[in-house]
């Protein structure tokens, strides 16, 4: 049994015995996304534009992951729009930026690693930067957006006569709480993955300036740093539009109502 | 007649004295009363300029960062004067197609070859005019596409026959401009929309990238890596928590459970590692390796798993304390439950958010295996080995610490309860 597949193991016993039903779903849905994503990557090597892979990708991951455990419901669609929204709104943000910093592919640090493979593949690698850089943020964003979402509509809930700017600024208000801890989250995820890199730096007595400017350096600080520009973004974005959504369906509810007592 | 009379006047007296002591009192209250208004009038006012001062302070970081950062702007594009490297402004770029090169299954990538005018910036060259070539391809996975105004460091090399034909060579883009591009927008959007959280949360970034960048100099330095990311983790923990959630009990409740939390799940990847025999672990696929490997990656397992760990103890001590804030008296069996159903909630986003954090830096590796014709099950064991167990234990992490928090915040905060009432 390898290490991986007993992790694996502990887990799902973990999470069935915490969560029962819940924890059940919460771990399939960490495999449907990881042969989704899979899927995407398949998609990529067949020659298919990779932004529009990793577009339709997000579409699929973040619409199993709110719909499938927390089920189809205001607040989960309202999630969802905010998510496909920043993810474009980061797309077109950070493209044009990536491209001109040429942080795509591989650096001369990882050149023992590529000496045997053939680097003409036909594949696009600025455009597989943006790729990475949406997946690495979409987890985060999905998380902040139906936290927020969900304590907007219990807000929304308690209080029927609550309007519609003061929802958003309770919205926003929780979403600036979670910004401490997610940033915590990302921060010591991406540390971790960053260590070898800056002891190889260090070993190699690179100076700062070598560092700074270095592609390897620059594509994981434009991941790090595009990750928290992704959670900055959907804390409004979610507000607004789950303000919206509520609303939306409420004053036809009303309506309704009115209809039914007239 | 004369004793009623003065009994009547006695009780006269009475009703008179009884009169004057309540309007004492009555008085006495509205003095006490005016008091307090005046006391809590000028507390309010002392709230207020409390406020004002600290908005007037956070006010002028925002300011002083927004500045800083306009400073940095400039200066990062007109610092080629600081650089030893020679620097080049590229003016012109003319690009022909090269014969394109084959891959196994006879499909072409298309080659093109790049002739580049372009203007020396700094050093004693500064301000000749140079040519250099460029070779770029359609993937460029490893080479570099140029464009006009870019900038680039180049390499100069003397004939040694002729000590003035000199021809330089690319060497690579200068890419800080770029960094300070996104860090700049990241500082302002977070000041922007996160206000004093933010300025927090920015806080707390900073001083961690600080203590890391410490624990990795005092390594190179010799010290024992295990021993100081012990250290390290306590000080993360510490300085997060508080930073996020101030100092106060339940700021304590997230500090124990997080480390309870991080120590059992630590535990529990020691004895999968020990039970499996580090099967399926190729150390020696690691990227970036300079060190003896095993030591490492357990403390980027480590690592790893606190930020998430650190996540959910901040939330559940939070959530237990609102409830308990509410509903002094609620039973020990409610709060459990009700912080169960709080973690159900956060545990599956949290643990996909790890799994998409960690997986995405590998896919372009991974693309390059599919490429070159592995199979998936070689690419999952070989490339994504390491990715995936980081994300597995940082999830088991997430999972375990939700009842280990939980506990302990429904005791420490419900003592805290007893001693008030």
């Amino acid at each position: 049994m390898s290490v991986t597949f007993a992790l694996f193991v502990v887990l799902f016993i973990l999470m069935i015995a915490l969560g029962g039903g819940r924890g059940s779903k919460s771990f399939f849905t960490l495999i449907f996304n990881l042969i989704v994503l899979f899927i995407m990557l398949r998609l990529m090597t067949y020659g298919f534009e990779p932004l529009k892979v990793t577009i339709i990708g997000c579409i699929i991951i973040s619409s199993i992951t709110l719909f499938y455990i927390n089920g189809i419901h205001k607040k989960t669609i309202a999630s969802l729009i905010s998510v496909l929204l920043v993810v474009l709104a980061t797309i077109l943000l950070i493209f044009k930026m990536v491209a001109e910093a040429k942080i795509q592919g591989f650096g001369k640090e990882q050149a023992e690693e590529v000496t045997y493979m053939s680097l003409y593949i036909h594949l696009d690698f600025s455009k597989i930067v943006t790729s990475v850089i949406i997946i690495a943020l979409l987890g985060a964003i999905i998380d902040v957006s139906i936290s927020i979402s969900s304590s907007m509509n219990e807000i929304f809930l308690i209080d029927n006569t609550i309007s519609k700017t003061s929802l958003i600024k309770s919205g926003m208000n929780i979403g600036k709480d979670i910004l401490g801890t997610m940033t915590n989250t990302l921060l010591f995820a991406y540390i971790a993955g960053f260590m070898t890199l800056i002891l190889w730096f260090g070993v190699y007595n690179y100076t700062i300036l070598e560092v700074i400017n270095s592609k390897v350096f620059c594509e994981e600080i434009f991941q790090i740093i595009s990750s928290g520009i992704g959670i900055i973004l959907i804390i409004p974005v979610t507000a607004i539009i789950t303000s919206m959504i509520l609303f939306l369906k409420t004053t036809d509810k009303q309506k309704k109502e009115l209809k039914n007592k007239l | 007649m004369i004793e009623m009379n003065l009994l009547m006047i006695e009780e006269k007296a009475n009703i008179l004295r009884w009169f004057y002591y309540r309007w004492r009192r009555v008085q006495m209250i509205t003095i006490i009363s005016d008091l307090r208004v005046q006391g809590k009038k000028w507390f309010d006012k002392s709230i207020k300029t409390m406020r004002a001062r600290r908005n007037l302070v956070v006010l002028s970081i925002v300011i002083g960062l927004i500045i800083a950062s306009i400073i940095g702007y400039y200066f990062v594009c007109n610092d080629e004067a600081y650089y030893k490297k020679t620097i080049a402004k590229i003016t012109k770029v003319t690009q022909t197609n090269a014969p394109p090169i084959y891959d196994e299954n006879g499909k072409a990538e298309p080659i093109y070859k790049q002739e580049i005018q372009a203007f020396i910036m700094n050093g004693v060259h500064k301000g000749e005019e140079i040519h250099l070539q460029n070779q770029t391809s359609f993937s460029k996975a490893y080479d570099l596409s140029f464009n006009v105004n870019d900038e680039v460091f180049v390499a100069i090399t003397k004939d040694t026959s002729n000590s003035k034909q000199v021809s330089y060579q690319i060497i690579d883009l200068k890419r800080d401009k770029y960094v300070a591009y996104v860090t700049i927008i990241f500082v302002l959007l977070i000041l922007f929309i996160g206000g004093f959280k933010g300025l927090r949360s920015l806080t707390s970034v900073v001083v961690n990238v600080l203590l890391f960048s410490v624990v990795i100099i005092l390594y190179l330095k010799g010290w024992n890596l295990i021993l100081l990311s012990i250290i390290a983790s306590l000080l993360f923990i510490l300085i997060s928590i508080s930073l996020v959630s101030g100092i106060n009990k339940k700021t304590a409740a997230a500090v124990i459970g997080t480390m309870a939390g991080t120590l059992l799940s630590m535990i529990i990847t020691l004895i999968v590692i020990q039970f499996t025999k580090a099967k399926g672990i190729h150390y020696e696929a690691m990227e970036f390796m300079t060190r003896p490997p095993e030591q490492i990656f357990l403390v980027e397992i480590l690592v790893g798993t606190l930020g998430g760990i650190m996540d959910i103890a901040i939330t559940i001590s939070s959530s237990i304390k609102e409830m308990y804030d509410k509903n002094p008296n609620m039973e020990w069996g409610a709060i459990i439950k009700s912080g169960m159903e709080i973690g159900r909630d956060i545990m599956g986003t949290m643990a996909n958010t790890l799994v998409f954090a960690y997986i995405s830096g590998s896919i372009p590796m991974i693309l390059l295996w599919m490429k070159n014709g592995f199979s998936t099950s070689e690419i999952i064991n070989y490339n994504l080995s390491f990715e995936v167990i980081r994300a597995l234990t940082g999830s088991i992490g997430i999972v375990i610490s939700i009842p280990i928090t939980l506990y302990i915040a429904a005791l420490l905060l419900r003592k805290d309860r007893m001693e008030v009432a």
